[in-house]
């Protein structure tokens, strides 16, 4: 077998296994020694882990004098893979040591049966079944000498990652011979990938090779998955805890909102009190009318009287109330308004990095729909939750006071309601929830195939198409049946409740009246103040949703404008008032997320541009280019070390200073909705029309923009939809030239066009880059051949860096991609055209 | 051009997936399925070391008994894809779904994001994603008991 000595050792360790009695061993405190590095002290407990007692003191058995444990992780698979006990990876001075609790090996079924699901009658009783805790089974024990090792990494699979470790094959040349250690879920991918570098790190101080790799522990913070303080789960698109939102608090907060307006909302409280109170006059009106005059036939000018009072209660009650909605609207519009542009406001002002970690859809629904739920209870929800109380209290008191034993009965089935509408709400929430998605899915599927009719047409698959959407039509039907059957159940019921409740008040009332104990007038007035009693009561019901949902939107909106960009301006920023272009990446290493904690973007890049350099960017997709013309840009700041522009660190440097000397053509240039006019001045609205005019004749616009009808004032539509690519690249060079910036970054400027247009972009950029420093990003390399030097990226790491020539003459990565786009080239070109 | 009567796949005595064909020397292989959810046993390509592909096994039936069982016990490993056997409880708190389930790589306890995480890939398949991306399967929902169904139902 090749690779003898190191299958050797493997092999030997690989069937060592420590034994159920040598588990139960004395407990033996793994400490990390001081001063192995800053890392693991850096990362705190992150990468010691508590063992179980009885492996602790196996594994102080199983080390060599002088040996001391520094990773001490847990991963949740097994050997094969399962669920089970939990693997350890322990990484000492010397070696790495995996313990695997040697479970059944998977149950690998035929082909037909692995698929099927076993049907099970029944479940393991309770959740408590999870939660005994394993008794200690024999663990299969690997251990690497970490000298034998040349490489160690973490490397993510569907669904998990595995911890390899490389071995120096025999073969020269040969790549190393990769041994999976451990398997764990995508729970423990971050850390134990982590905890691989770190190990990595050790392994090449052992071997005394020069540390490579980024830093670890220095990260960006990223979008949270749990709540710090109770370690709950957050809701989807959001940072906030429902739980540990401190709602009174919050709502404090938001009703500071009606602050600037305060007069006008008493003043509409003040109406709705009043409203509230003026409800609860018509019955006792009505009661006087039927017991004072209709009853006894006498007192006929009181008839007018209380008429013309009725009349006036409810003109005014009609009067007051159009006011206070009208004041409510009003005062709701406002704070709208407030809201949102406080929210979008403070967007603009966020980093790059907050775009990244909040969904497009995210950031849209804090300026709109939660702003919208915050203005929905500050005019309506607070004020009606105020308004119910009252009124279900004042109604109690009026019935108390009329007739206690009525209002008794009135009072019965009122818990009967609070149930009902808890039943109701709880079933009725989750059929609507599937009948929106429904609804939002078939309208995916009509936007899809209607937008794609062509397609549809040109592949004669009508008939397919009209089956998908019958049968989500169907899915429709039936939950909105299913949603009318709830309706159907809840509604009458609550009805016949109340129903029993106002024949039993008739039933009892009218013994009452007959026995002459109570007057018909107050039996009148009392079913009346019934009928008002319940209405609420169904509402008041949903006000903890309410609160609910009111206290997490604000503190959604609250989070957004309490986040301070990440890309934070130092206090003692300084302003460049014209850049030289002189440019220094110093160790920069920069990962965009944690989730690329095992393999950062860029690592250790070191380059130095002097002012009016052309750099050109080269590299195979995903290798980092545009990430570094993004931390240029200061977009993100590095995870790790400095850009120095013009020997200052641009962390130092004002932003707005920094921006409105730099100018950036993309591939897919954006412009927005407007002329071509306005969107060649974006950067200087104060331009004048000669200076644009300028402007587009340097870019090579000009000439297509007088042919429009409407010249410069031409309507470019939604992302300059009604331009061709060509045209809206050279919009775009326009409005970088007017910029007149000191730095220049073409990412990909001329990927899309045709290679008429390409030629008329180019000689657009050759008089854009003149006097400036640039960095330019293209695929094609040809594009490039204004450049001063080359950088070529591979892996997030600067691979070579030196001019045309002598990168040819290196003849490396650059000759190779030369070489083959030369062929291609040939192939498609007419001999002599084919140029670099 | 079919491999499958010429290959043989087995581990070495480090644990490593190869590839034996013919009299060349075993290379080190990855399996990577191309259909994972609509024909897991089928078309499962071989990448070595630099990715490249190396062969493509079109129905792993065709492939002698052992080297079957070796594919599949890699594509086991490589695939840490849970499949959901029976659930045992679904606690809802502030829209976040905590599912305690028994799974054919054993029980496991597992916190989802909300209802956008339970994936509708086909009628009766759903997968579901819990809050660190781990994936678990459910390729045929009308098969699991009666109260796994009743308590997945509300969140389909």
């Amino acid at each position: 077998m090749e690779q003898a000595g190191v299958a050797s050792a493997v092999r030997e360790s690989f069937r060592k296994r420590v034994s159920r009695a040598s588990l139960g061993g004395k407990v033996a405190r793994v400490v990390v020694p001081k001063g192995w590095g800053r890392m693991v002290e850096m990362m705190g407990d992150t990468f010691r882990e508590q063992m179980p007692e009885h492996l602790e003191g196996a594994v102080r058995d199983l080390l060599d004098e002088g040996e001391e444990p520094r990773i001490t992780l847990s991963a949740d698979l097994d050997r094969n893979a399962r669920f089970g006990g939990s693997s350890w990876l322990i990484a000492t001075n010397r070696r790495l040591l995996i313990l695997s609790p040697m479970g059944k090996p998977s149950s690998l079924a035929p082909a037909g049966e692995s698929r099927k699901p076993k049907r099970r009658r029944w479940c393991l009783p309770g959740r408590e079944a999870l939660e005994v805790p394993l008794l200690p089974p024999p663990y299969h024990l690997i251990h690497v000498p970490l000298a034998k090792a040349v490489e160690v990494k973490a490397r993510e699979t569907v669904g998990g990652g595995v911890l390899q470790v490389g071995f120096q094959a025999e073969e020269e040349g040969a790549p190393p011979v990769r041994v999976d250690l451990l398997r764990f879920s995508r729970t423990h991918l971050l850390r134990i990938g982590e905890a691989a570098q770190l190990i990595e790190r050790m392994r090449q101080e052992l071997a005394g090779q020069e540390k490579a790799g980024a830093a670890i522990g220095n990260r960006r913070k990223r979008s949270r998955a749990r709540c710090e303080r109770c370690g709950r789960v957050l809701p989807p698109g959001s940072d906030t805890c429902p739980a540990c939102v401190n709602k009174g608090k919050v709502l404090i907060r938001l009703l500071g909102y009606l602050g600037p307006y305060w007069k006008l909302s008493v003043l509409s409280l003040l109406a709705s009190i009043g409203l509230t109170a003026l409800a609860l006059t018509p019955p006792y009106l009505m009661r006087l009318l039927i017991d004072e005059v209709l009853t006894p036939r006498k007192n006929a000018h009181l008839l007018f009287v209380i008429t013309g009072i009725l009349a006036a209660v409810h003109l005014v009650r009609l009067a007051v109330g159009a006011g206070r909605d009208w004041l409510n609207s009003w005062l709701g519009q406002r704070v709208y308004f407030d809201l949102r542009t406080q929210i979008y406001r403070h967007v603009q002002r966020l980093s790059m990095g907050f775009y990244d970690r909040k969904q497009v859809g995210g950031v849209l629904s804090r300026i709109t729909s939660d702003a919208g739920t915050l203005h929905y209870f500050l005019v309506g929800s607070a004020q009606n939750l105020l308004i119910h109380t009252l009124t279900v209290a004042g109604i109690a008191v009026m019935l108390f006071v009329m007739n206690w034993r009525l209002a008794l009965i009135v009072l019965m089935p009122t818990p009967l309601l609070i149930v009902g509408t808890f039943w109701f709400g709880r079933r009725v929430r989750v059929v609507y929830r599937r009948y929106w998605r429904l609804i939002s899915s078939i309208n995916s599927l009509l936007v899809s195939t209607i937008s794609g009719a062509r397609v549809v047409k040109s592949f004669g698959q009508e008939s397919r198409e009209v089956g998908r959407f019958e049968d989500r039509s169907d899915e429709f039907r039936n939950t909105s049946l299913a949603a009318a059957r709830l309706s159907v159940i809840y509604y009458p019921s609550m009805a016949l409740i109340t129903v029993i409740s106002t024949i039993l008040i008739w039933l009892v009332g009218g013994q009452q009246v007959l026995a002459g104990t109570l007057s018909l007038g107050m039996l009148t007035a009392f079913t009346s103040y019934m009928w008002q009693f319940y209405a609420p009561i169904s509402v008041l019901c949903e006000i903890n949703n309410v609160l609910q949902q009111t206290a997490t939107a604000a503190e959604r909106v609250f989070e957004v404008l309490d986040t301070e960009p990440d890309v934070a301006e130092s206090p003692n920023a300084i302003t460049l008032d014209r850049i030289e272009g002189h440019i220094e990446f110093r160790d920069v290493c920069f990962s965009y997320d944690e989730a690329e904690a095992l393999e950062p973007l860029l690592k250790n890049i070191n380059l130095v541009v002097q002012p009016g350099e052309m750099i050109g960017l080269v590299g195979a997709s995903g290798s980092g280019k545009t990430t570094l013309v993004n931390l240029l840009l200061r977009f993100y700041d590095p995870t790790s070390g400095q850009i120095l522009i013009d020997g200052h660190d641009l962390r130092d440097v004002k932003l707005r200073c920094l921006r409105e000397q730099m100018a950036v053509v993309l591939q897919e240039p954006y412009l927005f909705k407007g002329t071509i006019a306005e969107n060649i001045a974006y950067g200087r609205p104060d331009a004048t029309r000669e200076q644009i005019i300028e402007a587009a004749r340097a870019a090579n616009a000009h000439d297509f923009i007088i042919k429009f009808p409407d010249g410069y004032d031409t309507e470019v539509g939604e992302r300059g939809g009604r331009l061709s690519g060509g045209e809206r690249q050279r919009v775009s060079i326009a409005r970088a030239l007017l910029n007149d910036p000191r730095i220049l970054i073409l990412d990909e400027a001329t990927a899309s066009v045709d290679t008429e247009t390409e030629k008329q972009i180019q000689e657009a950029l050759e008089q854009l880059m003149k006097g400036r420093t640039c960095f330019a990003i293209a695929h094609r390399l040809s594009t490039l051949r204004m450049a001063t030097r080359l950088v070529v990226l591979d892996g997030g790491r600067i691979a070579e860096i030196g001019t045309h020539e002598e990168l040819i003459a290196k003849d490396g990565i650059y000759a190779k991609l030369v070489k083959i786009q030369s062929e291609m080239a040939k192939s498609i070109a007419p001999p002599g055209e084919v140029g670099r | 051009m079919r491999d499958e009567g010429t290959i043989r796949l087995a581990y070495d005595v480090m644990g490593r997936f190869l590839l034996h064909r013919g009299a060349e020397p075993p290379i080190p292989v990855r399996p990577v399925r191309l259909f994972p959810l609509s024909d897991p046993e089928g078309y499962i390509l071989l990448l070595d070391h630099e990715e490249k592909e190396v062969t493509l096994i079109r129905n792993m039936k065709e492939l002698d008994p052992a080297s079957r069982q070796a594919l599949r016990q890699e594509l086991e490993t490589a695939y840490i894809v849970p499949e959901v056997l029976c659930i045992e409880s679904i606690e809802e708190e502030f829209g976040v779904l905590h599912f305690v389930a028994h799974t054919d790589r054993g029980p496991r306890r597992f916190d989802v994001r909300g209802r956008g995480e339970i994936q509708f890939v086909r009628p009766g398949y759903y997968i579901i994603r819990d809050i660190d991306g781990n994936r678990f399967d459910i390729p045929n929902l009308f098969a699991l008991d009666a109260r796994s169904l009743a308590l997945l139902d509300p969140y389909l």
